[in-house]
């Protein structure tokens, strides 16, 4: 049985600063980025707050940009038409919110030397405060771990090889072991690296301990709709791809703005009885033109 | 100069054949099978053959790799223990047993019956060795050439205790000191007639696992401390279990053990190293809740979940509603899969099997459930008790409870600062 990559906790920061591509030979071998601090990462898993969201795509090939941010910086998430759940995701969330993001670790290089990170997701869901503070603490942790392995890893003068183990001979994971060796050929200036990013880790710990305001506690899950029934009709619409709605992705997509599934069957009912839409089977909604 | 071509050969060769050839006269041939553009490594090999050596490595044991095709090891015996076995249907009486040298113990299996006796000194020519789920084994064959070693020198070896969180399926004379945490008799019914059998739980610093013994001993009592000489670890439900038979023995030990009487958190990463355990504790977050879960059918009869109420084996049945969460748990060392029953999803999430019903038929939709499982849930950091089970389906974690931890956050910031001296 094939393991399933880790999902990595790295801060965006980390993650903005990383410009390594590694692959493990083969077409089909998974990619892997090697950030500065050797997390040769394939997957992540990251807790911020939504700050944008933008359908940059064509009208039949959706293509979402969103921004999560954390204290540190912001990951930029990229949602194709493959990853179906998130416009349904994007098209309800709430702008800011807490959220948690699993997804794939991609690098893109335009050819003028830029190089641009980026999350693919493959789940995304609406988190609360609390989780966003134990993610920076979870975060903060591995990656001064991280840190102090480069550390180890450095001051060794080890040949690649011989990094690899002895930095497991210090409990150091393989996965960790491999990425690190990497890393510190890699990248320059890397000890000058470590100890802003160390500062950085402890101003993101730091921001766990600022006094919340109430306002922004309180309120990730309510958002005012001003007119549910035209918010309904409008989701109809979008999630109708030629055979109708599932009723089940409109129950969905209208709880992130509060609507109960009561209001919602009694909102369908109004718009039927004003010949807005109608059921062709079961469980499917279609609006009428 | 040519010497120097061949000084490394030579001194290899002559470690293989010591006194029974010189190195001129090994010079001689390598240096004719050269000529005939035979490969060195295959002159090597014929020329050791041709002077009666065999081409063993010799090496320590801590130094054998699972490549290692041919040693040679003097070692001490610690333990040998006959074992009748059917390979391919032919019975055969074969050894298992321990040997050690001052660098390493291993685990040893002859596929006949050697003179090997416990406690002697051999040293060993033609041992091939096996890994066996990241276990190295010492193998020896027909082909094993054995002497004697007159004295015990040099080794002082003593048989160390296997940790139960090493503890691998299938791992045989298995020595342990731990303290037995519950011991419970019970009658079960064999092809021999009905025979009492003593199951618990054993524990030492390291981990906490099962065992059943298929003979009573009194040393087998609630807290107290043993030391198990001989034991075999089969897998059973997903968790290696210590099997104590005739062959073993128990004494009692006045050696202080500390167990890990509570569930002990640890990573996943260290976690997957084992084949099994129980009541482990992990904490790490939702990364995934798998399709299948929510509001499910089963069989009546089987439990096998079902679609269309018809069983793969019982053909059309009258389902049975149950409630229950696959998830993924992802503690950034490692990912295994999360199971809750019906008990812990209502426990957890709120959902019972019939509010499970209730909303599916509200909502016309058989995935439901699932989906608001999704929304509480991914994302989510949540602590697990529970044993883990690591076998051809992957790494499952079955929770006996869990929780979504409330730390004080603050504090832990500041303990975190502080221990970085900033
Ligand atoms: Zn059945």
């Amino acid at each position: 049985m094939l393991d399933r990559e880790i999902a990595w906790r790295i801060f965006a920061s980390e993650f903005n600063n990383t410009n390594i591509i590694h692959t493990a030979g083969g077409e089909q071998a998974p990619h892997y980025i090697i950030t500065p601090t050797g997390a040769r990462c394939n997957r992540l898993f990251a807790v911020g707050v939504i700050t944008e969201v933008e359908n940059i795509g064509h009208e039949n090939n959706e293509l979402w940009r969103a921004r999560i941010a954390d204290p540190t910086g912001a990951f930029t998430i990229y949602a194709g038409q493959y990853q179906t759940f998130s416009s349904v995701f994007f098209t309800g969330i709430k702008i800011p919110s807490f959220v948690a993001v699993v997804g794939k670790a991609r690098i893109y290089e335009p050819g003028d030397g830029r190089i641009y990170t980026s999350i693919r997701p493959e789940e995304l869901n609406v988190v609360d405060e609390y989780s966003r503070d134990q993610w920076i603490l979870e975060t903060a942790k591995s990656t001064l771990k991280r840190i102090d392995a480069v550390r180890l890893a450095l001051n060794s003068n080890l040949h690649e090889g011989e990094i690899i183990e002895h930095l497991q001979s210090n409990n150091i994971q393989k996965e960790l072991a491999i990425g690190i060796s990497i890393a510190i050929t890699q990248y320059n200036e890397l000890e000058q690296y470590l100890s802003e990013l160390e500062q950085v880790v402890y101003d993101a710990v730091r921001t766990v301990l600022v006094e919340k305001e109430d306002n922004v506690a309180a309120e990730p899950k309510q958002e005012e709709i001003i007119d549910s029934k035209e918010y309904v009709a409008n989701i109809m619409e979008m999630l109708d791809t030629g055979k109708g709605a599932q009723y089940s992705d409109i129950v969905d997509a209208v709880r992130k703005v509060n609507i109960t599934t009561k209001q919602l069957e009694s909102i369908i009912k109004e718009l039927m009885s004003e010949g807005r839409c109608y059921e062709p089977k079961i469980g499917v909604l279609r609006t009428v033109h | 100069m040519i010497d120097d071509i061949y000084a490394p050969h030579i001194a290899e060769i002559k470690k293989a054949l010591g006194d029974r050839a010189s190195e001129e006269t090994i010079l001689a041939d390598l240096e004719k099978l050269v000529k005939y553009r035979v490969p060195v490594a295959e002159a090597k090999r014929s020329i050791i053959k041709k002077y009666g050596g065999t081409d063993s490595v010799k090496k320590t044991l801590s130094e054998i790799t699972a490549e290692d095709r041919d040693v040679e090891i003097t070692v001490k015996v610690l333990e040998v223990t006959k074992r009748d076995v059917e390979i391919r249907g032919v019975s055969r009486t074969i050894l298992t047993g321990i040997v050690a040298d001052n660098t390493a113990q291993l685990p040893f299996t002859a596929w006949s019956e050697l003179d090997l006796t416990k406690g002697e000194v051999v040293n060993l020519r033609g041992a091939y060795v096996r890994s066996w789920q990241n276990q190295i084994q010492i193998n020896l064959g027909d082909r094993c050439d054995i002497t004697k070693q007159d004295e015990a020198a040099g080794i002082k070896a003593e048989i160390m205790p296997t940790k139960l969180a090493d503890v691998k399926e299938h791992a045989n004379n298995l020595h342990i000191l731990s303290v037995v945490l519950e011991a419970n008799e019970q009658t079960v019914h064999t092809k021999e007639g009905d025979k009492t059998i003593t199951s618990g739980i054993l524990a030492d610093d390291t981990a906490k696992l099962p065992f059943t013994s298929w003979v009573q001993n009194p040393n087998l009592t609630k807290d107290a401390t043993i030391y198990i000489e001989n034991a075999y670890a089969k897998v059973f439900r997903g968790v290696p279990t210590i099997n104590i038979s005739e062959q073993t023995t128990i004494s009692p030990s006045e050696k202080i053990v500390t167990p890990v009487v509570k569930a002990n958190q640890q990573s996943v990463y260290d976690l997957l190293k084992r084949e099994g355990a129980i009541d482990i504790i992990i904490k790490g977050n939702i990364v995934c809740v798998r399709p299948g879960s929510g509001l499910i059918m089963r069989c009546p009869e089987c439990k096998r979940v079902i679609q269309q109420n018809i069983c793969r084996v019982h053909g059309p049945v009258a389902p049975v509603p149950d409630v229950r969460v696959k998830s993924v748990i992802d503690d950034g060392t490692g990912s295994l899969t999360l199971v809750l029953d019906a008990r812990l999803t209502e426990e957890l999430l709120g959902y019972s099997i019939e509010e499970a019903k209730k909303m599916t038929s509200d909502a016309m939709s058989s995935e439901v459930v699932e989906e608001n499982i999704r929304e509480q849930f991914v994302g989510k950091m949540v602590a697990v008790n529970g044993n883990m089970s690591n076998g051809e389906y992957g790494a499952i974690l079955l929770a006996e409870s869990a929780w979504f931890p409330v730390d004080d956050l603050k504090e832990e910031a500041i303990a975190l600062l502080k221990e970085r001296g900033v």
